[in-house]
């Protein structure tokens, strides 16, 4: 194995440089070149500068010859070749390259001192060793994040009230007693039970399990508990949302359809969900989840098992930018980088990082990976389709649309070999007069009163015809193309003989040639006459249309393939559309001439393959998987990140903070596989720490380092550093399993505490930094609707998987409603609505209001935590959204709600569905007030507006009546509206 | 009615609400909508407040999508007609001169496209900028970059920036609207890594029946009356979870967010209803969609909106420039016309900052790839906007293009720095109104951007 030294070669070669050879020389630089650096540049060019600009360094006579982004700054002896002298004169074409900026230019004589000095080859005596990284490399140098990680000793503290249960909770009570505070009381039980059913698998325990456990006394009561909700199928689905918020999962590209031959949906995005809620489920170690993410298709057990495949979703299902590769990969650096190791890699990818050790070579380094790697399409099979009934109805729908699409493309040459017929000679006439000849084309044709688009087709066709003549003689172009090669003086005498030639030729058309020799023709112009008669007459006998410029109805091809009684006009009509006539334009010439009048439709109907390919329960199951080229190869540095402007080539290595500046290079494929190793690895300092401080925070609502995406230089210091170090290592140590993890962390009586706020506590630390009491923490938009629905009764946890439900716009699913816009629509997955939300199409374009409205991630960049407002718009969700008057409708009709019990049953009912506990007397006692009042009280109808007309196919619906909610489901809203649901203690 | 009698709990709820509002050191009017962050992070992420005393209290910026052409509009060639037969310089073509007189109007004395008679009226208002340019000629980049400072990348846009300067007057409407919509979608609204709070609200179409353009604004299983008392149940029951938590930031700011959206229920349907207006100044707007558009983001800004974005009409006019064009420009000229003279009557113009243009202009040459009658392609190098109101020096022309509009020749604005320029106007320092994400402190212009100091009062 070569060694390569990922530095060697990026250095600038300093040979041309001058050292000061006379005093002279070294005193015209100190008197006329240094004061002006000083005073002019240095500002933001040197190493005392806030910010470095542009990567460039003048305070040293390297930094001046090594440049910065856009290159040396100056070529000793060449004036005008210098960046340095063009930028200060003024001359470039960018005008932010004017120096020094927004100020007038240095007067003239400056101006000449600086060419002088370069001319007589920039001699600088500045010898010292510069700063020459934008970060401060001191800094970065002792920056905690990057140093490895080793496991502290567990502190040792007097625990009096016994609140250690677990060594996470000796560092946290260490921390408290340093600032002189202890941590809270137990919660109780039924918070408890409360806090981590929601937090390990997004729903609300029932009033049954709450009962149970309360009662149960055993001293493992609790760890019981935790064991069954993390081996439940639903913490999967609940973690595994955590992760896609990572991975910045979406059903679509966030493109738009127009004109783009890829459909904006992600057929197969959901194998990787499904893949990471399995991975969650079954516990796959996260370090061998990393390896599945980046490169499962280079590990040798995928050879067998395709299943993992899948997992490659998370480099592949971003976002597409129109096709722009570069921002693809981009974003793949991003979620790799910030995702798994909490470093904005993406930073670099215009200059060098500002603030950590993370130079534009490293982001390069990491871009030859991705470009050196390629989408399979149609992505690999994670399982071959069992043939069976379903199958082939998928079958037989992926057939008919492609039959669509052929009658689409059909009728539209069609179409134009109608237009042709309607004045075939003055066409043929035109293209020949026209020559070769093609911008003026249009415009000849127009003048002479044919239709432009159906001009050009032809002028394609009869180029075509020309050059299969050799091979193949059409039946009716050829007579025309024959007669086309004579001379016009020479016309009258040849064209007897060619006309006995063409009889005597077999295939050949005999009306034509008929028509044609009716006219004697002495000129191109009377065969031109006989073919608009002969082929005007065919396109009357079929009655085909006018041709209409801009029409998208095409003409169906029955029309044309059916025999005609008159046996002249029926052989024209076989020789005009036969199958291999030269008279039907090709596809190619058609969309070259239509352009996206051609190929939007026709790109609507081949995004029904995605569409179906996504839906159809039928449907062979695939990975959006990636694979490495043939011919990996290394990317050059763009500098300022534009593509044009190439840098230096940088071999594919790992970050040179994590891994060096000696390390290998990447040889093995693209170097995925080995990149994923330097990431899933013990050595990795970030790794380890970044997931702990993810699954922290997902459980605590508070990172130990507040910013859980960026353990840079510029992050927050961890609030307990030593406890994430001991925590990254035990983890590490335990098999990087997840489940321990959340063992660790919800079995501690840090995570156990009471919520509830102590004076010397918000006295303290009001903001709870050091955790004396339990974070209360907001139900996310996924735990509100999966509650909402199970209240209900509503909610699906059998439909797990597979294709996307299709939220409504306003609710995140409508009741009662089955969605049927079309026949692929009608699959159950796609309509059923009770599903868990973590099923939801995500549509990058255009995300439900809802999802917005509850602060769910945005889809298009990996998010780390999302930030919970609070906006009416959530009120107006819960106060007036036809998806909760459902479900409180649906909780009265509850067969175990005491529809004939007393009041004081059914508040009590109400109370342990909806808030897991027992009424308080005057809780009890506002509720039946309430009840009674609502009553006694009979409000009209009168003001609440009916439901709107909808109109469906069969005209305007009637307007549903409007279904007033009555005392009892009013008091039931009042309960789902409550803080005390939402905000969990 | 009266929903007051319904009211006995409120009168404790009501003193809390104050404690809370006093311990967070703002007046009522400083909360926004969206102002009412339950993160630990609120302080950080409420609005900053201006940096100086702005001009301009509240934008409303006028998108013509799809890139009206600058040389039939605002940028006058008189000169390109004497080249007939001959080559546009540098990227060669015959020249195509603009397709409409234009006439000298105001006081000014400004050249105003004979197609804009109502806009012209007021172009003692406006300062045009001739000198218009970005990044590239493809609409969707364009115009996201138009609102955002950035085609590609996922950036806030410049009225959630806004926003998140500014925060709004009205906690009962959203701080920032957008009215109609386009290419690019949310890409042109939305907040990206800043707070889901100052995203903007997305209203489609506003001759949809109300419901259609706030999610959830009215009831079908409950009168109002009901509703209030179904609150003031609810309120009681938070109220006493409140006080066993010591009341909490972010409850309060539940509590709050119920009372917001009961109003918004009244308040929010009334905004929207334009026949709350009388009737001369409906027709002063005229009754069409852009009519619509523009009465109600005056109606919106009037409430305290911060930002209203209102997408105008499709000028991406490939063929038959003439006819086209005129057509988009009689669907504005009356309503922003009216918007001018509206403001200006009600004495709003003078705080209120009008934008209008699009993402991009039109080349001096025919578009030879299209057919029909001769149009013009996309032109990324020189275009026309203008700007007129809150802070903005009018009945001026800013920069210069050459003979054929084909590229500037003279004080270049960027998008950047116009964005610069708006923000200046509401009273920030461009590189100063930043926002820390991923580690950097992000802002509006990037690392781009000078306040086009000529433009200001």
């Amino acid at each position: 194995m070569v060694k390569t030294h990922i530095l060697a070669g990026l250095l600038p070669l300093t040979a041309a440089m001058a050292a000061p050879s006379d005093l002279a020389q070294l005193d015209f630089f100190e008197k006329k070149i240094r004061p002006v650096l000083v005073e002019h540049c240095y500002e933001c060019h040197s190493a005392t500068a806030k910010h470095i600009r542009g990567g460039l360094l003048l305070d040293t006579r390297d930094g001046v010859l090594k440049g910065g982004d856009s290159g040396p700054a100056l070529v000793p002896g060449n004036p005008r070749d210098s960046l340095l002298i063009i930028g200060i004169r003024h001359e470039d074409k960018d005008p932010d390259m004017a120096m020094p900026p927004k100020k007038d230019r240095l007067p003239d004589h400056i101006l000449a001192d600086f060419e002088e000095w370069v001319r007589m080859g920039a001699p600088d005596p500045r010898t010292g060793p510069t700063r020459s990284t934008a970060w401060d490399p001191e800094k970065a140098a002792n920056h905690w994040a990057f140093k490895p990680v080793v496991q502290p000793a567990v502190p040792q503290v007097s625990d009096p009230k016994r609140f250690i249960r677990n060594p996470v909770d000796a560092f946290i009570l260490a921390e408290l007693q340093k600032r002189q505070l202890a941590p809270s009381p137990k919660a109780s039980k039924a918070n408890l039970i409360r806090r981590v059913s929601f937090d390990l698998t997004g729903l609300p325990p029932t009033a049954a399990e709450v009962a149970a456990f309360v009662s149960d006394s055993a001293p493992d009561a609790y760890e019981k508990l935790v064991d069954r909700l993390l081996a439940s199928p639903q913490y999967g689905e609940r973690w595994a949302r955590h992760w896609l918020d990572v991975a910045r999962y979406a059903d679509t590209t966030g493109d738009r359809v127009i004109g783009k031959l890829r459909a904006p949906v992600y057929s197969h995005a959901w194998t990787y969900r499904d893949y990471v809620i399995r991975a969650f489920n079954q516990d796959l170690p996260y370090d061998r989840f990393i390896l599945e993410q980046i490169a499962a298709d280079r590990l040798p057990e995928t050879e067998k098992d395709k299943a993992p495949l899948a997992a490659l979703g998370f480099l592949t299902l971003g976002k597409r930018f129109m096709g722009n590769i570069n921002d693809v990969i981009d974003d793949r650096i991003d979620v790799v980088t910030k995702g798994l190791m909490g470093l904005t890699g993406a930073c670099a990818r215009c200059h060098d990082h500002k603030f950590d050790p993370i130079p534009t070579r490293d982001y390069y380094g990491l871009h030859g990976i991705f470009a050196s790697s390629e989408e399979p399409d149609p992505g690999p099979l994670l399982s071959e389709p069992v043939s069976n009934e379903v199958h082939q109805d998928y079958l037989a729908q992926r057939a008919k649309i492609t039959k669509e699409l052929e009658e689409y493309t059909q009728s539209q040459a069609a179409r134009l070999t109608a237009g042709m017929l309607e004045q075939a000679g003055e066409y043929l006439l035109t293209i020949q007069e026209a020559g070769n000849s093609s911008s003026s084309f249009r415009n000849i044709a127009r003048d002479r009163g044919l239709k432009a688009e159906v001009a050009a087709v032809w002028q394609e066709q009869v180029r075509s015809a020309a050059a299969a003549q050799s091979k193949r003689k059409d039946p009716l172009l050829h007579l025309w193309l024959a007669f086309a090669t004579l001379k016009p003086e020479q016309f009258a005498e040849k064209a007897p003989s060619v006309l006995s030639e063409l009889a005597a030729t077999p295939g050949l058309n005999p009306v034509l040639i008929a028509g044609i020799t009716q006219k004697g023709p002495s000129s191109i112009r009377d065969v031109a006459a006989a073919y608009t008669e002969c082929l005007g007459q065919l396109h009357k006998a079929l009655q085909l249309p006018e041709f209409v410029s801009r029409s998208r109805t095409g003409i169906d091809t029955a029309k044309t393939q059916s025999p005609l009684p008159e046996p002249d006009m029926e052989r024209l009509r076989q020789d005009v559309f036969a199958p291999d006539s030269c008279m039907i334009p090709e596809e190619r010439a058609v969309a070259k001439v239509f352009g996206v009048q051609f190929s939007t439709p026709q790109a609507q109907i081949r995004a029904k393959f995605a569409t179906l390919d996504q839906n159809h329960p039928g449907a062979p199951q695939r990975a959006m998987a990636l694979v490495d080229r043939a011919k990996p190869l290394n990317s050059p540095v763009f500098i300022r990140g534009e593509p044009g402007n190439r840098g230096p080539v940088v071999p594919r290595h790992f970050p040179t903070l994590l891994g060096g500046s000696e390390q290998e290079a990447y040889t093995k494929g693209s170097g995925r596989l080995e990149l994923a190793r330097s990431i899933a690895s013990r050595q990795n300092p970030l790794t380890a720490r970044v997931l702990v401080n993810r699954v922290w925070q997902w459980h605590f609502g508070q990172g130990i380092v507040r910013t859980v995406s960026d353990f840079g230089t510029r992050s927050e210091a961890p609030t307990h550093p030593e406890l994430l170090d001991w925590m990254a290592a035990w983890f590490m140590d335990h098999g990087w399993s997840l489940k321990q993890l959340h063992k660790l962390l919800v079995t501690s009586g840090t995570y156990q505490q009471d919520s509830r706020p102590t004076d010397r506590g918000l006295k303290l630390d009001p903001t709870n930094q050091s955790l004396w009491r339990a974070n209360i923490q907001r139900l996310d938009f996924e735990q509100l609707r999966d509650t909402l629905l199970s209240f209900g009764g509503n909610l699906d946890l059998y439909d797990a998987g597979g294709a996307p439900f299709l939220p409504s716009a306003g609710s995140g699913s409508e009741p009662g409603s089955k969605r049927s816009r079309s026949t692929q629509d009608t699959w159950s997955s796609r309509n059923n609505s009770n599903r868990r939300t973590v099923y939801a199409m995500i549509d990058r374009a255009s995300l439900p209001e809802m999802f917005n409205t509850f602060d769910f991630a945005n889809p298009d960049i990996s998010t780390g935590e999302r930030v919970l407002t609070t906006v009416p718009q959530q009120a107006l969700f819960l106060l007036n959204s036809p998806f909760v008057g459902e479900q409180v409708r649906r909780i009265l009709k509850r067969p175990d709600f005491p529809k004939d019990g007393a009041a004081p049953e059914k508040v009590r009912f109400l109370f342990e569905l909806i808030l897991q506990r027992r009424p308080q007397p005057a809780e009890l006692e506002d509720a039946l007030r309430f009840i009674d009042l609502e009553t006694a009280n009979p409000e009209v109808q009168a003001e609440v507006p009916a439901v709107e007309a909808r109109s469906g196919k069969n005209g305007p619906r009637k307007p549903e009546s409007a279904p007033i909610l009555t005392p009892w489901e009013r008091y039931t809203q009042v309960l789902l509206m409550t803080n005390e649901l939402i905000y969990l203690e | 009615m009266n929903p007051s009698q319904h009211l006995p709990t409120l009168s404790d709820f009501f003193a809390t609400r104050r404690q809370f509002l006093h311990r967070f050191g703002m007046g009522f009017g400083a909360l926004s909508l969206g102002s009412l962050m339950t993160q630990s992070s609120a302080a950080s992420s409420g609005p900053v407040g201006p940096h100086f005393p702005g001009k301009a209290r509240r934008v409303i910026h006028i998108f013509a999508p799809g890139g009206p052409s600058h040389l039939d509009t605002w940028d006058p060639k008189p000169g390109m007609a004497a080249h007939a037969g001959t080559e546009v310089p540098l990227i060669g073509g015959a020249p195509l001169p603009p397709q409409f007189k234009f006439r000298k109007s105001g006081q000014s004395g400004i050249e105003v496209s004979e197609i804009f008679p109502k806009i012209g009226e007021a172009v003692d208002d406006i300062a045009v900028i001739r000198s218009m340019n970005t990044d590239i000629p493809a609409h969707d980049f364009a115009t996201v970059m138009m609102h955002t400072g950035s085609g590609r990348l996922v950036k806030p846009s410049l009225g959630s920036w806004s926003l998140y300067g500014l925060g709004s007057e009205n906690q009962n409407l959203p701080g920032f609207v957008a009215l109609g919509g386009g290419l690019g979608g949310a890409s042109n609204w939305r907040s990206a890594f800043l707070p889901g709070a100052y995203q903007g609200t997305l209203v489609s179409s506003v001759s949809a029946p109300v419901e259609k353009i706030i999610a959830n604004i009215q009831s079908h299983h409950a009168s109002k009356d009901d509703q209030r008392r179904q609150l003031d149940l609810l309120q009681s029951l938070n109220q006493r979870h409140a006080e066993q938590l010591r009341n909490e930031a972010a409850l309060e700011a539940r509590i709050q967010s119920f009372e917001l959206a009961f109003k918004m229920q009244t308040e929010a349907v009334e905004v929207f209803d334009v026949s709350k207006e009388p009737e001369n100044i409906r027709a002063l707007y005229g009754d069409t969609e852009i009519g619509r558009r523009m009465l109600i983001a005056r109606r919106l800004v009037e409430n305290g909106v911060r930002f209203v974005q209102v997408w105008a009409g499709s000028w991406d006019h490939h063929t038959d420039v003439k006819n086209n064009l005129l057509k988009q420009a009689e669907s504005i000229d009356q309503p922003v016309g009216a918007l001018l003279k509206d403001l200006r009557q009600r004495g709003m113009l003078q705080d209120t900052l009008v934008v209008w243009g699009g993402e991009f202009g039109r080349t001096p040459r025919h578009d030879r790839g299209a057919r029909g009658e001769p149009g013009r392609d996309h032109h990324h190098r020189a275009f026309s906007t203008w700007m007129a109101g809150g802070g903005i020096k009018g009945g001026q022309t800013y920069g210069a293009t050459d003979d054929f509009g084909y590229d500037v020749v003279e004080n270049k604005v960027h998008v950047h720095d116009l964005h610069a320029t708006i923000l200046h106007l509401l009273g920030f320092d461009h590189e100063k109104l930043t926002y820390r994400y991923n580690g950097r402190d992000f802002r509006l212009t990037d690392v781009y951007g000078n306040v086009v100091k000529a433009l200001l009062a």
